[in-house]
């Protein structure tokens, strides 16, 4: 099969893809596993791409499949509006259009050779999986691998496969936690930041991935400097209401930059300040 | 605190030792660490035991030196809300630093624990006497509240944010 890698942005036009599988990982998040009906795009970890429901509307979803597999694209993808929701409602076999990839990745050749630590709250597993995936397939570029999990409950707990995987893995040093749960539940719980004190990692040869909302990773960056960790190897993944994906439109602008078009992957100083702005 | 746990070491220079090396005790005075290993005993604690329980006078400061514990709070008939987890390392109460000293919430071991149990009336009679260690401890308190008030915080905001598609 021929991958195409080719230069997407301003490409405004999406290619038919077909729904393959529909995952339900929580009561509403799904993930959606299409397959190209052209050639497959490849992708870089922490992209992202516009997908389109017919006569419905275009919504921007992280890519969270694994990038060596650019034939089969997943995207994970919470109920929240009228696009998101009709996705959630969509079968096996219905054609959707997704155009992308668009955006700047991870920085997965800056973490070779230093310790790399994710830090993902709720659904923000998904723009982070692809760099895991990869991180674990050329393990031994990479220090330590080390995932800071962090979900509302246990139910929203996502990608559970992949984390008792990964828990079983030795090439990754998995911590999940929880801000609520009840009996039946014997892991821990608190708010991800709390973990960022004591798990091993070198700070001062690392790099960060943080994904999440945006309090969360506000939380996080403050312990990560707290810790020792530069700020410049602190990198956050942004997200805003994008419509066009390739920085002509305007909707996702954040001060001087353009979420989908510079971002939506950020190093902490090129944003710290923005996340102070309270009104856009 | 509830005395179900079993006493392990008394042995001075142990719990000097162990108390130096917890990170509550980071950094501070040698002279302050001697005096807390004299009211210091360490503890053992079973799996489902007890380390507090609400309404129980707050007599000891502890620090987990191994384990798990939940803290709690029970409706009768229900399930334990859990608020938060607590692991090695971590200080556990600073309800006998403040009248009517009495434990708010339960604390029970997930898993066996092993700790510092420091006596609460001794300590306070401490920080009584010796204001610079007065001081010390309790700006260790202070910013033991002050951290789990801003996890609380974003507990708080993260239980109540709506994550984006």
């Amino acid at each position: 099969m021929t991958v195409l890698d080719i230069p997407t942005q301003g490409t405004l036009t999406s290619r038919p893809y077909q729904i393959t599988t529909v995952r339900h990982q929580t009561h509403d998040i799904v993930t959606i596993d299409v397959a190209p009906q052209q050639h497959p795009i490849a992708f870089r970890p922490g992209q992202f791409d516009m997908v389109y429901v017919y006569g419905i509307g275009e919504a921007a979803i992280s890519i969270s499949s694994d990038p060596a597999t650019p034939g089969l694209l997943s995207h994970t993808i919470r109920a929240v509006g009228w696009v998101t929701r009709a996705l959630n409602d969509l079968q096996p076999g219905t054609t959707i259009g997704i155009r992308g990839p668009y955006g700047r990745p991870w920085p997965m050749e800056e973490a070779e050779g230093k310790d790399l630590v994710i830090i993902a709250g709720g659904i923000g597993l998904a723009p982070v999986r692809p760099a895991i995936v990869e991180a674990l397939r050329y393990r031994e570029r990479y220090g330590r691998i080390v995932l800071l999990k962090g979900a509302r409950s246990p139910r929203d707990l996502v990608f559970r496969d992949d984390l008792d995987r990964w828990h079983a893995d030795r090439g990754i040093d998995v911590h999940v936690t929880v801000d609520s749960a009840v009996r039946g539940w014997s892991g821990r719980v608190g708010v991800v930041t709390k973990l960022i004190p004591r798990v091993p990692f070198d700070p001062e040869n690392c790099v960060v991935l943080t994904c999440g909302p945006e309090v969360m990773m506000w939380f996080s960056a403050e312990a990560l400097l707290k810790r020792g960790v530069p700020p410049e190897r602190i990198y956050v993944t942004l997200e805003r209401n994008m419509k066009c994906g390739v920085g002509s439109c305007g909707h996702c602008q954040l001060g001087p930059v353009f979420l989908c078009r510079d971002g939506p992957v950020f190093s902490w100083p090129e944003v710290a300040g923005l996340l102070d702005v309270r009104e856009l | 605190m509830t005395h179900r746990a079993s006493l392990t070491a008394g042995d001075p220079d142990t719990l000097r030792v162990r108390l130096a090396g917890h990170p509550f005790c980071a950094d501070l005075d040698v002279s302050h660490v001697h005096a807390m290993a004299e009211v210091t005993s360490e503890r053992e604690l079973p799996t489902g035991g007890f380390l507090l329980q609400r309404g129980q006078p707050a007599d000891a400061l502890a620090l987990l030196l191994e384990g798990d514990v939940s803290l709690e709070v029970t409706e009768p008939g229900d399930d334990p809300i859990v608020l938060e987890t607590l692991h090695g390392g971590d200080p556990v109460g600073w309800s006998w630093l403040f009248p009517p000293y009495r434990w708010l919430f339960d604390a029970r071991c997930l898993t066996p624990v092993r700790l510092l149990q420091l006596d609460a009336a001794h300590l306070r009679g401490m920080i009584a006497a010796d204001p610079v260690f007065g001081l010390a401890l309790t700006q260790r308190i202070g910013q033991l509240v002050v951290q789990r008030l801003q996890f609380t915080r974003a507990q708080l905001v993260e239980m109540t944010h709506h994550d984006r598609p």
